[in-house]
C-alpha cells in the first residue's frame, strides 16, 4: 500500500481514547427555533461552539447553550454527551438538557470531530426551547 | 431465486436468533417537536433486539383547512454507552412520511393531497429499566436530522425530536 492512503487509514482508525484534557472549537449550523413551523424545521444559522473536557466531564459554550455533561465513549471514537445546563434560542433561555452524538477521528495531536446535537429546555412564558446543531470541529487533547 | 425472496428468506431465518438474543416490543406516547416551539402529541411504538432497533413516532392534526398525518420511522444500531444496560443509545437511519390533505374552500368538494417522504440520520437516547422479569419501562429521546438536498453542504438540516415513554415486553 502506498504511504499516503496507509497514513490516512491509520489516522482514520486511530481515534484518541480517554483524554485527561481536551479543548476544541467547532462550527456549523444550529437551530434556534427560527425555522418555519413545518414538521421538520430547516435552520441555517452559522455559529461556533467551544468546549473543554476534563477527564470525562465536558463544559461547552455556544449560542445555543452553556452545558455541563459527561462524555460516554463507546466505540472507535464515537461518543455521546448527555448534558444539562442553560439552553437558548431566539425566544429566550432556560434550564434544559442536551444529547450530543459525535465521532472523533484523524487524531494526530489535533483531532477532527463531527457531531449532531439535540437540545430541549423550558423557556420563559411556557415557551419550549427546542434546538439542534450539526457541527465540524477541531480538538486538541493531552493525555 | 430472486433478490426479494433471498432477503425474505434471510429475514425469516434470522428471526429465531434475534428472538433468542432478547426481543422486545412495546408502545407508548409523548410528543414531537413541530418546528419553532410547537409540540404535538404523538404515539410511539418499537421493536428491538439487543443491537437492532425499529421504532416510529406518529402524529396527526386535523382542522377546517387541512388534515395531516406524519410518521417518523427509525431503524438504528443500539449501543450501551454506560455501565448499566438500562442506558441505551442508537444511531441509524430515520425519516419522515407525511400525508397532507388540503380542503380547498374555493373549489367545493375538491381536495388536494400530498404524500412526502424524506430520509436522514437518526439518533436516540433511552432509559429502559426492567420493571419485572419481562416488563420494561422505556423513556426515549429520539431525533432525526434530515438533509435538505444540496443545502446540506452548509450543514443545514431539518430536525425533529420526540420525547416519549412507554411499556414494553421482552420475550
Amino acid at each position: 500500500m502506498r504511504a499516503g492512503p496507509a497514513i490516512l487509514l491509520l489516522l482514520l482508525f486511530n481515534p484518541n481514547p480517554a483524554h485527561a484534557f481536551r479543548a476544541g472549537v467547532a462550527g456549523g449550523a444550529v437551530g434556534l427555533s427560527n425555522g418555519h413551523p413545518n414538521a421538520a424545521d430547516f435552520r441555517s444559522v452559522n455559529t461556533y461552539k467551544g468546549h473543554l473536557t476534563f477527564s470525562d466531564y465536558d463544559i461547552s459554550l455556544a449560542t445555543t447553550q452553556l452545558l455541563f455533561g459527561r462524555v460516554l465513549e463507546f466505540k472507535s471514537g464515537a461518543y455521546i454527551i448527555p448534558a444539562a445546563g442553560l439552553v437558548l434560542d431566539s425566544n429566550g433561555s432556560g434550564p434544559g438538557i442536551s444529547a450530543t452524538f459525535g465521532w472523533t477521528a484523524f487524531c494526530l495531536g489535533v483531532c477532527v470531530y463531527v457531531e449532531f446535537q439535540n437540545l430541549l429546555g423550558a423557556g420563559p412564558n411556557r415557551h419550549l426551547v427546542s434546538g439542534s446543531a450539526a457541527r465540524f470541529g477541531l480538538d486538541y487533547s493531552s493525555k | 431465486m430472486n433478490t426479494s425472496l433471498k432477503i425474505l428468506t434471510a429475514v425469516v431465518f434470522s428471526l429465531p436468533a434475534a428472538i433468542a438474543s432478547g426481543f422486545e416490543i412495546g408502545g407508548g406516547g409523548g410528543f414531537v417537536t413541530q418546528g419553532d416551539d410547537r409540540l404535538s402529541p404523538a404515539t410511539y411504538a418499537w421493536m428491538q433486539t439487543e443491537r437492532i432497533l425499529v421504532s416510529a413516532s406518529a402524529m396527526g392534526e386535523k382542522n377546517s383547512s387541512y388534515s395531516q398525518q406524519i410518521i417518523f420511522p427509525v431503524a438504528g444500531y443500539v449501543v450501551y454507552p454506560a455501565k448499566s444496560k438500562s442506558v441505551q443509545a442508537s444511531v441509524g437511519l430515520g425519516g419522515m412520511i407525511s400525508y397532507t390533505r388540503l380542503a380547498n374552500s374555493e373549489e367545493k368538494n375538491a381536495a388536494l393531497q400530498k404524500l412526502q417522504r424524506t430520509a436522514g440520520l437518526a439518533f436516540g437516547l433511552r432509559w429502559s429499566p426492567k420493571i419485572s422479569r419481562n416488563l420494561i419501562f422505556r423513556a426515549a429521546w429520539d431525533s432525526v436530522f434530515i438533509p435538505p438536498g444540496l443545502s446540506v453542504m452548509y450543514l443545514t438540516f431539518g430536525h425533529m425530536q420526540s420525547v416519549t415513554a412507554g411499556l414494553g415486553w421482552e420475550f
